[in-house]
C-alpha cells in the first residue's frame, strides 16, 4: 500500500501537472478568437495623433484591401486613475485610455463581447453601454478592479480631473496580460485600461477627431508581412512624416507571453513532474526490489521442488501488478484532485474571459500507464535475478546473513572513532550500494524539485529586491511623474509640477521607448535621459561610466549580455524622431555604449540629456523624477499631484519591482503545494525504505536485543543510518535542485520575461527547507518503526533464517 | 568486575518449577512444564531432546529472552519475574553470552569488530584490546580485518564465540552451535567451549538435539514434552571418538 501510494504520489501529480500546456492554449485560443485579436496593428510613433478616418483610408487604399476583414481606429493614451476603494482606501495608479469604437453586444462561448469588431471586449461582470453624455461609461480590467476593491457602478477619476463610470469590468486581446509602463510584468492592481467610448477618449483627453492606432483582421491564409508592408507604404504616402510601427499578433506581448508561458510552464512541469516520477520510479524499483528478494528463499524452494521459473515469477509479478492497480488508481486520484487544484487555480488567475479545463484523460492515461508499468519492471528484474540463483543457493541457511559486505570493506579503511557501534550504520549504507543509491536517488529526486521550486521563488525575490535597492538607493521616497505629452522643460505645466509644495526636489527628463540592435539580437528598451547637475537620482555604473555625449549609452548589466556588448561598443539604436508639432518617424542612430548599470531589469536605457536632440526633441521633457516635501509620505504626493493638470500617472520609482512582488504571491502558493507533496514524497520513499530495511534486518536487530542492546539504542543506528542517506539525498538534490534551478532562469526564463533579467538565487531558507525534506524526513523515518521493533518476537527472529 | 562477582553466585542459573504456557484457541500449550534446574559455574551442560521437547523454550527463558509464566528464573542472583524490561536488557548485556546456530554477525562489521560489540555494549573500557585478545584465542587473530563473507562457516562460527566470551559474562548459551557445520569444524567449536568452560569458569548451556554432541558434556539434561527427562552427569569423551 505505501509503495502503491508513493507511486500514486508521483503518477498523481505528473498526470495532474500534465493538462496544464493544453487548458492554458485552449483558454488562449477560446479567447483571442472570441474577442477577435487583430492581425496587424497600426501604432503612431509616441505623440503623434491622426485625423479620424485617415489610417482607415489608407488601409483601403492599400492593394490586397479585401484581405482585410475588420478594421477599427483607436485613441491609446497615458492617463492616471484616482478611485476609492470598497473599504474607502485611496487608490491612485497609471492607467491607459482605450477609446474605441462601440457596438452591439453579442455572447460567444459564454461571454458577453462587445466594443469594437476588433480587439473587442469581453465583459466578465457589468455592462457597457457606450453613451456619453451626461456620464461617460467605462469598463476597467476586472483584477484592476479586484484588486483594489472597486465594484461597479463606480466613479473614476482621470488625468485632468475628467471622471468616467465603470458600469462593467472586461479585458480586450491586448490587456490580458496588462502592460503597464514596466512592460509585460506589472501588476495586475498597479495598473489598467480604461475603456471608454472613441468620441470620449477624444473629449477626455482634449484631442477632438483624432486617433492614434488602428487594428485590423486579415482574411485567413493572407500574407501579414505582405499586407503590413502596403500598409507602411500607403501611410507614408498618404501621412507624409507620420511614423508608424506596423505589429502583428506575435508582437503582442499578452499573445506572446500566453502562449510561449504555456509551453515554457509545461516544460518545467514537466521537468518537475519527471523528477518526482522519477523519484517514486526508484523508490518503487526499490523496495518492490527488496521485497521480491526477501521471498528469494521461497523461490528457491520452488525451484528445488522442481517449479518452471515461469510460474515461479507469477506471485511476485502479482504482487508487482496488485502496486501497480493501487498506484494507478490512487494515482489517478491524486491527479484529479490536482486538476481541480489547478482548474481553480487557472480560472481564479488566468487573465482571460474563457477558461477551458476540460479533463485531458488522454494525459491521464498516459501518466497511467507509466505508473502501471514502472511496478511491474521494478518486480521484473529481481524475479529475474531470483530464478537466476541455483536453488541450493536461495534456500541455504544464513544466505542473506553471509552475503557481501557490498563496499563495506572499503569504509573498513575509513576507522570512524568510537567502537563497534560507531561503524555500523556508516558500513550499513555502504554494504548494498545499489539499494542505496536508489534510495538516495529517489530521495534526492525529490528533494531536487523542492529546492529548484523554491529558488525559484528566491529568484524573483532576489531579484525585486536588487532592483528595489537599485531604484530607491538614494532616495527611498523617489516618485516617478509621466506627463500626458511632451512639454517644454520651461513650460508653465512643468513648472506647476516642480514647484509644487508636494515636491522638494525634481528632475525632468525624456522617456522614451525604443529598441538597441546589435548584430542579429534586437530588445525593446525603455530610453531616459539623465538630468545635468546634481539629480534627484542617477544609476549605479557597474563598468565604464555614465553617458556624457549625446550618443552614448548606459546599459543594464543583462541587455548588454544579451545584445553581447560591452563599454566602448557601438550599436543600433532605433527610435522615433520628431518632424514636427505631433509628428514622428522611426529613425536609426549609431552609439556607443558607455557603460552598465546593475538593475537586472533589461529595459532601462540612460542617455545624456543633450541626446534629446537624438530625438529631435531638445528641450522638451515628458516625465519627472521627484522627491516629496519632507512632510509628506509618497502616497500623500502622489494623492496631492494626481489632480495637476498635464500629469498622465505618478507612482513610486519602485512600482514596478512592487507590483512583481504581488504577482509573486500567486505563483508562490503554487510553489508551496509542490514543494509540500515533495516532502510528502520524500517522507514516503524514507518510511518505505526503512520499513524493509527493519524487516531485512530483523536478525541483526534480534541479535542486537540478545545481546542486550536497548531499543534507543538499536533505533539510534537506524536513524543515524537513515540521516547518513538524507544527507546524501539532499547533496544530490541541491546539486541536482541548482542545475535545473539554473536551467529555469538561464533557459526558461529568459525565453517567458527576457525583460526580467532574473538573478539566480537560492536562499538559506530554501536550503534548510531541503535539508529538512531531505535529512528530516529520512532520519525522522525510522522513529515510525519503533512499534515494530518494540513488538519484536526476539527469539523467534533469532531461529527464522529468512 | 560485574561478571566476576556474578560468577561467585552460586548457582549461576537456578529455574524452580518455571514453565512457558501458551494459550492457543482456548486451550493451554504447556512449552515448557514445571522445569527446575540449576546450573553452577564451570559447568558445561548439553541440554538434549528432539524437535518441539522444549529444549528453545527453555533457553530463552535462561537467555532472559522470555519470562516463565508459572514458577521462576533467577540469573546470578536476579528474579526474572521481578526484572524490568531495563533489567532484563543489562542482565543480558552482563550476565549473558549468546552463540547461535546461524552465528547472526554483523555483515558490515569485521571479525574484530563483530567481536569488539560483545566487549562494546558490555561496557567494556578495552573492548579492542580484550577482542584482539579473545580472537586470538579462538584461533583467527590473523582474520581480524576480514569480513564474514570472507570467513568459512567454521570461521565465522568461532568469531561469533568469541563475541559472546569477549565480555567475560558467567553465562554462555548455545543454541545449535554446530548445526551449520560440518563434522571437523564442529568438533573444534566443541573443543573451544570445553576450553572456556574449564579455563573461565564459565557456565556453559548448549541446546542441540545431536546426541553425539551430548557426549562431550559435563552434564546432560534430557527434554520431553516440556519436562525433564533426565538430568544427569556424564564423563566427557575424548573429541577424537565423537563421530556424526
Amino acid at each position: 500500500m505505501a509503495i502503491g501510494l508513493l507511486l500514486a504520489g508521483g503518477v498523481g501529480l505528473a498526470a495532474g501537472l500534465g493538462s496544464m500546456r493544453d487548458w492554458r492554449v485552449d483558454s488562449n485560443d477560446a479567447s483571442f478568437g472570441a474577442l477577435n485579436v487583430h492581425d496587424l496593428r497600426v501604432q503612431a510613433e509616441q505623440g503623434s495623433f491622426i485625423p479620424t478616418g485617415a489610417l482607415l483610408d489608407a488601409a483601403e487604399a492599400i492593394p490586397d484591401a479585401d484581405e482585410i476583414t475588420a478594421a477599427s481606429e483607436r485613441l491609446i493614451l497615458p492617463t492616471q486613475i484616482t478611485a476609492v476603494s470598497g473599504d474607502g482606501r485611496p487608490v491612485t495608479t497609471p492607467g491607459q485610455i482605450v477609446g474605441v469604437e462601440t457596438g452591439p453586444a453579442r455572447s460567444v462561448d459564454g461571454v458577453e463581447v462587445t466594443g469594437p469588431p476588433v480587439d473587442a471586449v469581453g465583459l466578465k461582470s457589468g455592462e457597457w453601454q457606450a453613451t456619453d453624455r451626461p456620464r461617460t461609461t467605462a469598463v476597467l480590467d476586472p483584477q484592476y478592479a479586484d484588486g483594489n476593491g472597486i465594484v461597479p457602478p463606480a466613479r473614476v477619476e482621470l488625468a485632468g480631473g475628467a471622471s468616467v463610470e465603470v458600469t462593467g469590468l472586461g479585458t480586450s486581446p491586448e490587456t490580458f496580460v496588462v502592460q503597464g509602463p514596466g512592460g509585460a510584468f506589472s501588476g495586475e492592481s498597479e495598473f489598467s485600461p480604461v475603456f471608454v467610448p472613441l468620441h470620449s477618449a477624444q473629449r477626455l483627453t482634449g484631442r477632438p477627431d483624432r486617433v492614434n492606432d488602428l487594428a485590423l483582421v486579415l482574411r485567413p491564409g493572407s500574407d501579414h508581412a505582405a499586407v503590413a508592408r502596403q500598409l507602411e507604404r500607403e501611410i507614408d504616402r498618404k501621412l507624409p512624416g507620420l511614423g508608424v510601427t506596423v505589429t502583428d499578433t506575435d508582437d503582442i506581448d499578452g499573445y506572446r507571453i500566453l502562449y510561449d508561458d504555456a509551453e515554457n510552464d509545461q516544460q518545467l512541469f514537466d521537468v518537475f513532474a519527471f523528477l518526482i516520477l522519477a523519484g517514486a520510479t526508484f523508490g518503487a524499483f526499490n523496495l518492490i526490489s527488496r521485497t521480491v528478494e526477501a521471498q528469494r528463499r521461497e523461490i528457491g524452494v520452488g525451484m528445488a521442488l522442481g517449479l518452471e521459473p515461469r510460474r515461479l515469477a507469477i506471485r511476485p509479478m502479482l504482487m508487482g501488478l496488485q502496486i501497480a492497480v493501487v498506484g494507478v488508481l490512487f494515482g489517478v486520484v491524486v491527479g484529479l484532485a490536482v486538476n481541480e487544484w489547478l482548474r481553480g487555480l487557472l480560472i481564479d488567475q488566468l487573465p482571460l474571459p474563457i477558461v477551458k479545463t476540460d479533463l485531458r484523460s488522454g494525459t491521464f492515461a498516459q501518466r497511467a500507464a507509466i505508473g502501471f508499468l514502472i511496478p511491474l519492471l521494478a518486480a521484473a528484474w529481481p524475479v529475474m535475478r531470483g530464478v537466476r540463483v541455483t536453488p541450493i543457493e536461495a534456500i541455504r541457511s544464513g544466505f542473506r546473513s553471509s552475503r557481501g559486505g557490498g563496499l563495506a570493506p572499503l569504509l573498513a579503511h575509513v576507522p570512524l572513532p568510537g567502537g563497534s557501534l560507531a561503524q555500523m550504520p556508516a558500513r550499513n549504507v555502504v554494504r548494498a550500494p545499489r539499494r542505496t543509491a536508489l534510495t538516495v536517488l529517489a530521495s534526492g529526486a525529490v528533494v531536487a524539485v523542492a529546492v529548484s521550486m523554491s529558488g525559484m521563488l528566491d529568484s524573483f525575490q532576489a531579484t525585486i529586491d536588487r532592483n528595489t535597492e537599485e531604484t530607491l538607493k538614494t532616495a527611498p521616497e523617489r516618485l516617478t511623474v509621466t506627463l500626458d505629452r511632451f512639454y517644454d522643460e520651461r513650460s508653465p505645466t512643468v513648472a506647476t509640477v516642480t514647484g509644487s509644495d508636494a515636491v522638494a526636489t525634481a528632475d525632468e527628463k525624456l522617456v522614451i521607448p525604443a529598441k538597441l540592435r546589435s548584430g542579429d539580437e534586437e530588445i525593446e528598451v525603455s530610453l531616459n535621459t539623465l538630468p545635468t547637475g546634481k539629480p534627484v537620482w542617477t544609476p549605479t555604473v557597474s563598468s565604464g561610466h555614465l553617458p556624457v555625449r549625446p550618443d552614448e549609452v548606459l546599459l543594464a548589466e543583462s541587455a548588454a549580455s544579451d545584445l553581447g556588448v560591452e563599454a566602448g561598443q557601438s550599436l543600433t539604436l532605433v527610435h522615433p524622431r520628431s518632424t514636427g508639432p505631433g509628428r514622428f518617424e522611426s529613425a536609426e542612430t549609431e552609439v556607443t555604449v558607455s557603460g552598465t548599470h546593475p538593475d537586472p531589469f533589461r529595459f532601462p536605457v540612460y542617455m545624456a540629456s543633450a541626446s534629446s536632440s537624438v530625438f529631435g526633441l531638445p528641450g522638451v521633457v515628458n516625465s519627472l523624477d521627484l522627491v516629496p516635501a519632507r512632510d509628506l509620505t509618497g502616497d500623500a504626493a502622489k494623492r496631492s499631484l494626481a489632480g495637476l493638470p498635464g500629469i498622465a500617472s505618478v507612482e513610486s520609482a519602485s512600482a514596478l519591482g512592487e507590483s512583481l512582488e504581488q504577482g509573486l504571491e500567486d505563483f508562490a502558493s503554487i510553489i508551496r503545494v509542490v514543494v509540500a507533496i515533495a516532502v510528502v514524497l520524500v517522507l514516503l520513499i524514507a518510511f518505505n525504505s526503512t520499513a524493509i530495511n527493519a524487516d531485512e534486518r530483523a536478525r541483526e536487530h534480534a541479535t542486537m536485543f540478545a545481546y542486550g542492546l536497548p531499543l534507543r539504542s538499536v533505533l539510534r543506528l537506524a536513524v543515524v543510518e537513515s540521516l547518513i542517506m538524507g544527507v546524501l539525498a539532499t547533496a544530490i538534490g541541491l546539486i541536482l535542485g541548482v542545475a535545473i534551478l539554473g536551467w529555469v532562469v538561464n533557459v526558461n526564463l529568459k525565453e517567458v520575461l527576457p525583460e526580467l533579467g532574473t538573478v539566480t538565487s537560492l536562499s538559506s531558507g530554501s536550503i534548510i527547507l531541503a535539508a529538512l525534506a531531505g535529512v528530516g524526513a529520512m532520519a525522522l523515518a525510522p522513529v515510525l518503526t519503533v512499534r515494530r521493533l518494540r513488538r519484536m518476537d526476539v527469539p523467534s527472529t533469532l531461529r527464522v533464517v529468512e | 568486575m560485574e561478571s566476576d562477582t556474578a560468577r561467585t553466585v552460586d548457582p549461576l542459573i537456578d529455574l524452580r518449577g518455571a514453565g512457558r504456557h501458551y494459550e492457543i484457541g482456548g486451550r493451554t500449550l504447556k512449552a515448557l512444564d514445571e522445569v527446575s534446574l540449576t546450573v553452577s559455574a564451570g559447568e558445561f551442560v548439553v541440554i538434549l531432546g528432539p524437535s518441539g521437547s522444549g529444549k528453545t523454550t527453555l533457553l530463552n527463558l535462561i537467555g532472559a529472552l522470555d519470562t516463565p509464566t508459572v514458577g521462576s528464573v533467577v540469573i546470578a542472583g536476579e528474579d526474572l519475574a521481578e526484572s524490568s524490561r531495563a533489567d532484563l536488557f543489562a542482565l543480558r548485556r552482563h550476565r549473558i553470552g549468546f552463540i547461535f546456530q546461524t552465528f547472526n554477525l554483523f555483515p558490515g562489521l569485521t571479525a574484530l569488530e563483530n567481536v569488539r560489540f560483545g566487549g562494546d555494549i558490555a561496557g567494556r573500557s578495552d573492548a579492542a584490546e580484550a577482542a584482539m585478545g579473545v580472537l586470538g584465542r579462538v584461533g583467527l587473530g590473523d582474520r581480524a580485518d576480514h569480513f564474514p563473507h570472507e570467513l568459512s562457516g567454521g570461521e565465522q562460527q568461532r568469531v561469533a564465540i568469541a563475541r559472546a566470551l569477549v565480555a567475560g559474562n558467567p553465562v554462555v548459551l548455545a543454541d545449535e552451535p554446530t548445526g551449520e557445520l560440518d563434522f571437523q569444524t564442529g568438533v573444534q567449536i566443541l573443543e573451544l567451549l570445553h576450553e572456556v568452560t574449564h579455563t573461565a569458569g564459565t557456565a556453559v548451556l548448549i541446546v542441540t538435539h545431536n546426541r553425539e554432541i551430548a557426549r562431550v558434556a559435563d552434564r546432560i539434561v534430557e527434554l520431553s514434552s516440556g519436562r525433564i527427562e533426565s538430568d544427569r552427569p556424564n564423563e566427557p569423551a575424548d573429541m577424537a571418538e565423537l563421530h556424526w
